[in-house]
């Protein structure tokens, strides 16, 4: 492993009497070893940090937010994914979750001032949810609208009315 | 007739460089590993987002983890909820106003055995109190759902109407990218 060389006979320049030890240290285990532990923690580390979603709720679910029929644009999605989208208190049009985005790309490009009502039923996946917010994030982002307009609420009796035979 | 010897060539490679940078490899994943915690266990399904693409912040954040446990094919999962507070001294005293019993002595956590648990599973209807404590005990804290994508809403929507009423009203979903 480790071996104590005698210096050849020192050079011609070499001090007299100064004996020149050389250490030959065998690495190769240590190496191997680093190497090791190098591809262990290159496996277990994890770089990617997760994304977040902002959200804000109003402070209290009991206050009321007034907010203009014409400006409100309700969403609604059922357990079975279907999505009902309607404005104040029109009649409730059904669409697929793969038409969300053109729905809230026209409503926001017509009125900017658009606030927008998440409603969900408890049954649905927590997935859905995630995927209106980013649905509404992003066309947002499209028309260069940074401020935040939207709320979520879970659906009631009323709506299940509303739309239980749509 | 002899043998023709065939001449060896013995070749040296300084490998200094290599190892140089092999140990500065094991110092920089060493430092910046972090172990699976027990929460990793629940194996979470982040759902995917591709909108808003900021990190969740690692400091001065309490992490709420929605997940179900992992169980045999054809039993029903339970839902576990895990709490974490980012910084060590709000965590200490956070958890131990939550008042759990420690398995290993049976008595209250003290503030050794709290210092190495970095999350700690809590009931449904212990969240009002940790986010109160938490409120309590820093009130620039940020907070973070980590919810399992396949749960159903209603029990993301319970923990979010708690978190509402004791005044954690803005928070984050913790999502993943789409690509």
């Amino acid at each position: 492993m480790a071996e104590v060389v005698q210096a050849s006979g020192g050079g011609k320049k070499g001090k007299k009497g100064a004996k020149r030890v050389g250490v030959h240290l065998d690495m190769t285990p240590m190496v191997d070893v680093a190497f090791l532990l190098l591809t262990f923690f290159i496996l277990t580390t994890t770089l990617s940090t997760p994304q977040v979603m902002e959200i804000s709720l109003p402070p209290d679910s009991k206050v009321n937010v007034e907010v203009a029929q014409s400006n409100l644009l309700t969403l609604m999605l059922r357990k079975d994914d279907a999505v009902f989208w309607n404005v104040g208190d029109q009649p409730p049009v059904k669409i697929t979750t793969k038409d969300v985005p053109s729905v809230l790309e026209n409503r926001l490009r017509q009125n900017p001032k658009t606030s927008t009502l998440i409603k969900i039923d408890r049954g649905a996946l927590y997935q859905r949810l995630v995927d209106l917010i980013d649905n509404l994030n992003l066309v947002q982002a499209k028309l260069g609208q940074t401020e935040k307009r939207f709320s979520i609420v879970t659906m009631d009796d009323k709506d299940f009315q509303l739309v239980g035979s749509l | 007739m002899p043998k023709a010897k065939l001449k060896r060539h013995g070749f040296r490679i300084d490998m200094t460089p290599m190892v140089d940078v092999g140990f500065l490899l094991v110092t920089f994943f060493m430092f910046t590993a972090t172990f699976k915690s027990d929460t990793e266990a629940l194996a979470i399904s982040l759902p995917r987002a591709e909108a808003d693409t900021t990190k969740l912040p690692d400091v001065k954040i309490a992490v709420l983890t929605i997940g179900m446990s992992q169980v045999a094919p054809g039993e029903t999962p339970d839902t576990l909820i895990y709490y974490s507070v980012a910084n060590e001294k709000d965590r200490i005293p956070i958890f131990k106003e939550l008042g759990h019993i420690d398995p290993k002595t049976n008595q209250p956590y003290d503030d050794k055995a709290l210092a190495k648990i970095p999350e700690l599973m809590i009931k449904k209807s212990e969240v009002p109190a940790a986010i109160k404590a938490t409120r309590l005990q820093n009130s620039s804290m940020r907070y973070a759902i980590d919810a399992d994508k396949n749960l159903s809403y209603g029990y993301v929507d319970d923990i979010m109407r708690d978190m509402q009423k004791y005044g954690a009203t803005r928070f984050n979903l913790v999502t993943q990218s789409k690509q």
